[in-house]
């Protein structure tokens, strides 16, 4: 087997065992209070039932464009690893190819921040 | 009972290494949440400031949303209006959870006898560790750190703490 | 001495303070109490007086007004809209004492919980009687009508209102701001204070004038002698008393030492809230050192009741001088290694230049004083106005910003600190010897040598603790010029050696009424820094 698989799967198959080991250590091992206060939601110490009735109040969708747009880009820089590490090997092609992949995100880039979705305020 | 020979009760209680293990990495990590509201939050700035380092003690990650933190520290004096934002924060906080009444206001109400303070903490909520002074020194919040970390030592690990507690504002 | 007073009807109080502001040029608006008559043995017209105190546009001179109130019930016309201060300065009126006032606009509890029932600070409200508060409020009630002032609605515009809470890490204490967002930008923001209220005034009124000194201390812990010597002036003026030379140098030299401590954790604290957490370090650390010499001297670290009515309790301890230089390198050290880092730190000056300016007439309409109404272009330091303590014989300057914004406020802080050390060193240098208290009887404790050698010291000693200083009668208003602005004592006095009522004027009690008036259009980010920046001490605010 090829070495770097050989370490992705351990690294995979160690976590996969640790995670959930670990979070029912916590449950079946650790200590617990049932408080009806405790799962009511954090705002400094103000119950929340006395300014809003519920949690589902609105929301601004600039927060959720600013998430959308990140996660594109963050996608984008994903896929750009693996081209990184075999660049060698493609030579020319590939890096042209890259670059027609880059310009691309970058167009869509330029209409966002021309569209104004950036700006805070 | 004398609790603080402390010796004597731990032969009470009978501990287990794993006991010891857990009870370990608790004490060597408390995170606190410093609930401060007067002048003994100053000296508690003070002692998390370079000169009296509090994470020497490993208590350095101040946390500031009760859900993250494990040791309520209360700075400064309670009073009325703000005794139901205390109990919230609380009941916010995950077991296991210690509470440090720092200075005379919070453990007693201080020299505050009045229509607004509330003459002590533990009124609404259990208190471990009373730190004395007004405000106490660093060195003596130092002190309350390393003793709710001798009290974390002798005890067992899987009970609930403070189950028999009943405050003023428990009810509502 | 007293304060003249003007007694004027209820009926003429909105005219007389409209040609007060508008004719006589009165713009700054410092205070608003009552005095409740009940107790007391030469009977007034009416159970309630209300008292007010202003002060004029070229800053010497303050006028005390008081007005009789008929019916507490139906009180008189509130002119919270000629002042903006007297917005909440009414509110803590009516709190206390049950006055109302006509027309104003949220007329509600302020200091005390929205479940208790009476008004403290009437003489028939017994001190210990207190009273559990179940549940906090939810602030909803003032929020529409301000979403309505501005045409918006909760749910058409897509607001979200949170609470900057109580527990807070950026907020510098336990203050509540309820804030209407749209995305990140507050759009309407109401503030809740009183939950470190722990009453000052009552516990005042029933203790002698020394025992209040601890009391005192507590107001605004960041600079507790400061506070001391605030009351301690006051009194010692209603008196007439003159401290000698040696009394007034140490109490300048002490006083500017606390000024420069407070500053000291405005800035490092409103530096971390930006993240810089290094400053936080380096400005706090000579605090330490500040607090050795403090400790040397006093006893304490932070809460120090080093005054007293008349002086002080000991004189400096050998070798203050080398140890006071000491601390005033390592502050200058530490401000120079800050200013360092954030000077011309891009992040520092775009962050904080322009956001939430104040003008001049904003900032005295809001009752701004102190580095705050100084970063606004206002040049008022009471030091210079009215200069006391030979203040007129140091050569300091008064720094003064343009544009009343976040910058400003910090910045003008840093350069203050400078003044006051220059101030210090000037003073060591001219320190005379001599005594430190004033030697009378009747107002300093005799030495122990005495008390323990002979009859009359220690009947001196007893009768001075037990019944304490005695005050001739009457009412003043004693200001200071205090770390965060103008400190005013408003002493009633009935010539006994406890007083009848004591009102603190606090500084910051008229920046957080304004707070929530200025965040507006700015991001939550940006509030946080004008918080951080007005310098609010919820002991001071909130007594």
């Amino acid at each position: 087997m090829n070495d770097s698989l050989l370490l992705a799967s351990i690294m995979i198959g160690a976590l996969v065992i640790l995670l959930p080991l670990l979070f029912h250590l916590t449950k079946y091992l650790g200590v617990s209070s049932d408080n009806t206060r405790k799962n009511e939601p954090v705002e400094g110490g103000i119950r929340l039932a006395q300014t809003h009735e519920s949690s589902f109040t609105p929301f601004n969708v600039k927060f959720f464009l600013v998430g959308i747009i990140f996660l594109v880009f963050d996608v984008e820089v994903l896929f750009m690893f693996p081209w990184a590490l075999n660049l060698r090997e493609f030579g020319l092609f590939a890096l042209l190819e890259m670059f027609v992949f880059l310009g691309l995100l970058i167009g869509g880039l330029i209409y966002v921040y021309k569209s104004g979705v950036l700006k805070w305020t | 009972m004398d609790v603080s020979n402390t010796h004597l009760l731990d032969e009470a209680v009978v501990t287990t290494t794993v006991d010891a293990v857990v009870n370990w990495g608790r004490e060597a990590s408390l995170w606190p949440f410093v609930f401060g509201t007067a002048c003994c939050a100053i000296e508690f700035m003070a002692t998390a400031a370079s000169r009296y380092d509090i994470s020497r003690f490993g208590a350095e990650v101040l946390r500031f949303s009760p859900r993250h933190a494990d040791l309520l520290i209360v700075a400064g004096t309670v009073s009325y209006k703000q005794a139901p934002i205390l109990k919230q924060i609380y009941d916010q906080m995950p077991e296991p959870k210690w509470v440090v009444a720092v200075g005379a206001c919070a453990s007693t109400g201080g020299f505050y006898d009045n229509y607004t303070t509330l003459q002590g903490i533990d009124e609404i909520i259990p208190v471990d560790v009373y730190v004395a002074g007004c405000p106490p020194r660093p060195e003596a919040m130092l002190d309350a750190v390393l003793d709710i970390q001798r009290q974390l030592k002798r005890e067992a690990k899987f009970e609930v703490r403070n189950k028999d507690f009943k405050g003023k504002l428990d009810d509502v | 001495m007293m304060s003249e007073i003007t007694n004027i009807k209820a009926s003429q109080l909105l005219n007389y303070m409209i040609n007060l502001k508008e004719n006589l040029g009165f713009t700054l608006l410092l205070d608003i109490t009552a005095i409740d008559n009940l107790n007391k043995s030469h009977p007034s017209s009416t159970r309630f007086e209300l008292v007010y105190i202003l002060r004029h546009s070229a800053f010497e001179e303050t006028k005390v007004i008081k007005v009789a109130v008929e019916e507490p019930e139906e009180g008189v016309e509130s002119i919270s809209s000629l002042f903006s201060s007297a917005d909440w300065a009414e509110r803590e009126v009516y709190d206390q004492y049950g006055i109302h006032f006509k027309n104003h606009k949220m007329l509600k509890r302020l200091l005390n919980h929205n479940e208790f029932e009476g008004h403290p600070l009437r003489k028939d409200y017994e001190i210990t009687k207190g009273q559990y508060c179940t549940t906090s409020q939810s602030l909803m009630d003032e929020m529409h009508p301000l979403l309505k002032e501005r045409n918006l609605n909760l749910q058409e515009d897509n607001l979200m209102v949170v609470n900057l809470g109580p527990s807070h890490p950026a907020s510098h204490g336990t203050i509540r701001t309820l804030a209407a967002l749209d995305g990140e930008k507050i759009v309407a923001a109401s503030c809740e204070i009183g939950y470190l209220h722990r009453g000052f005034e009552k516990s005042c009124e029933n203790h002698n004038y020394n025992q209040i000194i601890p009391y005192t201390d507590r107001l605004n812990y960041c600079s507790a002698i400061m506070n001391n010597i605030a009351f301690a002036k006051t009194v010692e003026d209603m008196m007439g008393l003159t401290l000698p030379e040696r009394g007034i140098f140490i109490r300048i030299i002490v006083g500017e030492l606390s000024r420069v401590i407070d500053h000291l954790v405005c800035l490092a604290a409103g530096l971390l809230d930006m993240g810089g957490q290094t400053n936080y370090w380096y400005l706090f650390n000579p605090r330490n050192n500040a607090y050795d010499f403090l400790s040397k001297l006093t006893g304490a670290r932070l809460t120090n009741s080093y005054m007293r009515i008349g002086g002080m309790t000991h004189d400096l301890y050998e070798g203050w001088q080398s140890d006071l230089e000491d601390v005033l390198t390592k502050i200058d050290f530490g401000i120079t290694e800050s200013l360092k880092m954030i000077l011309h730190n891009r992040i520092y000056n775009e962050r904080i230049q322009d956001v939430s300016p104040v003008s001049a007439k904003e900032a005295i309409d809001y009752g701004f004083t102190g580095p705050n109404l100084r970063a606004s272009g206002v040049a008022y330091d009471l030091r210079f106005a009215k200069p006391y303590y030979h203040y007129e014989d140091f050569d300091f300057k008064m720094v003064v910003g343009s544009v009343g914004d976040t910058y400003d406020r910090m910045m003008v802080r840093f350069d203050e600190m400078h003044e006051s050390m220059k101030i210090i060193k000037q003073a060591i240098k001219n320190i005379p010897d001599g005594a430190i208290s004033v030697e009378d009887k009747r107002i300093t404790m005799p030495s122990k040598s005495c008390v323990y050698g002979g009859i009359e010291g220690m009947m001196n000693q007893f009768k001075l603790v037990i019944d304490g200083v005695k005050v001739p009668e009457g009412e003043y208003y004693g200001a200071y010029e205090a770390a965060n602005g103008e400190l005013g004592f408003y002493i009633v006095s009935d010539g006994s050696g406890t007083p009848y009522k004591v009102k603190v004027r606090p500084p910051s009690f008229y920046h957080m009424s304004a707070y929530p008036k200025i965040i507006e259009n700015y991001q939550v980010a940006d509030a946080i820094m004008t918080l951080g920046s007005l310098n609010i001490i919820a002991g001071e605010m909130d007594r």
